[in-house]
């Protein structure tokens, strides 16, 4: 086990911000069709320059919002999500927010 | 209130009859899903059930509005129209408008529906259906259609 592996940001590399790290590796778990940044678009980590939408590590809590795959079971994708964010909580609880639903266009009605 | 049978109440006793053994609230924080995610399961599984001829077509101001939407560019029909739910920690409650096929046998109908709709929320989403309440706004007849197709008689 090399140091890095203990840190997430540094193994994600010097320029790589947590929540970038952490976005990366949400969109990475079976089921997450995006990150959603809420109804208005405000959830989000806002580093200089950019905003990880989705994401926010400040506070008592770590916040993810996701917009999920159509015909995934929620709770075990949450479940998956919660693992891993676990390494950039810091023992704080992990919500998880499912705000949306990605429908395939065949089921959608013709409007 | 009369509170579900298989309830515990005692803390920390998970709910076993959840399918897939996940639960929302853990201890690890919890999960929140959306009332949109809700109604757009619960509006693609009702219009699954044969015999559905569409969802909405609910009072007159509703139907009033989705005319108006049919006209607007761009504005279409969507997942979750005629679709009303509300959803809480760990239960979801749902309403439904429709518009029935001709020749279907409504109370039957509905409870195919009931079933499809709670099968597709409970196995989705691990919330627990308490209701879905199914109105009935419309029959579709099929001399509808042949109306729509005819040319008009006058130019």
């Amino acid at each position: 086990m090399s140091e890095q592996s203990l840190s997430p940001a540094a193994a994600a590399g010097p320029q790589t911000a947590p929540a970038e790290a952490l976005a990366a590796l949400v969109t990475s778990c079976p089921g997450v069709a995006s990150l959603s940044g809420g109804n208005l678009g405000e959830v989000a980590t806002y580093l200089p320059g950019r905003r990880i939408r989705g994401i926010r590590l400040e506070g008592s809590t770590v916040e993810v919002h996701v917009v999920a795959l159509w015909g995934t079971p929620l709770p075990p994708m949450a479940d998956q999500v919660r693992a891993v964010c676990q390494p950039f909580a810091r023992g704080r609880p992990i919500d998880v927010y499912v705000d949306d639903l990605d429908v395939p266009p065949l089921l959608v009605p013709r409007g | 209130m009369t509170a579900s049978v298989e309830d515990s109440s005692t803390k920390g006793v998970k709910r076993t009859s959840s399918s897939s053994g996940s639960e929302l609230t853990t201890s690890e924080g919890q999960t929140t899903i959306a009332d949109s995610v809700v109604s757009k399961i619960a509006g693609i599984a009702a219009r699954e059930v044969s015999g559905v001829y569409a969802l909405g077509g609910g009072s007159g101001a509703a139907r009033a509005f989705s005319t108006v939407r049919e006209r607007i560019p761009g504005a279409s029909q969507t997942a979750s129209q005629g679709v009303s739910v509300e959803v809480g920690e760990r239960q979801t409650a749902i309403d439904l408008d429709v518009v029935v096929e001709f020749g279907v046998a409504i109370v039957d109908l509905a409870q195919g529906i009931r079933r499809n709709v709670i099968s597709s929320v409970e196995r989705m989403t691990g919330l627990e259906v308490t209701e879905v309440n199914v109105t009935v706004n419309d029959i579709h007849l099929p001399s509808d259609d042949d109306q729509a197709d005819e040319p008009a008689r006058v130019q």
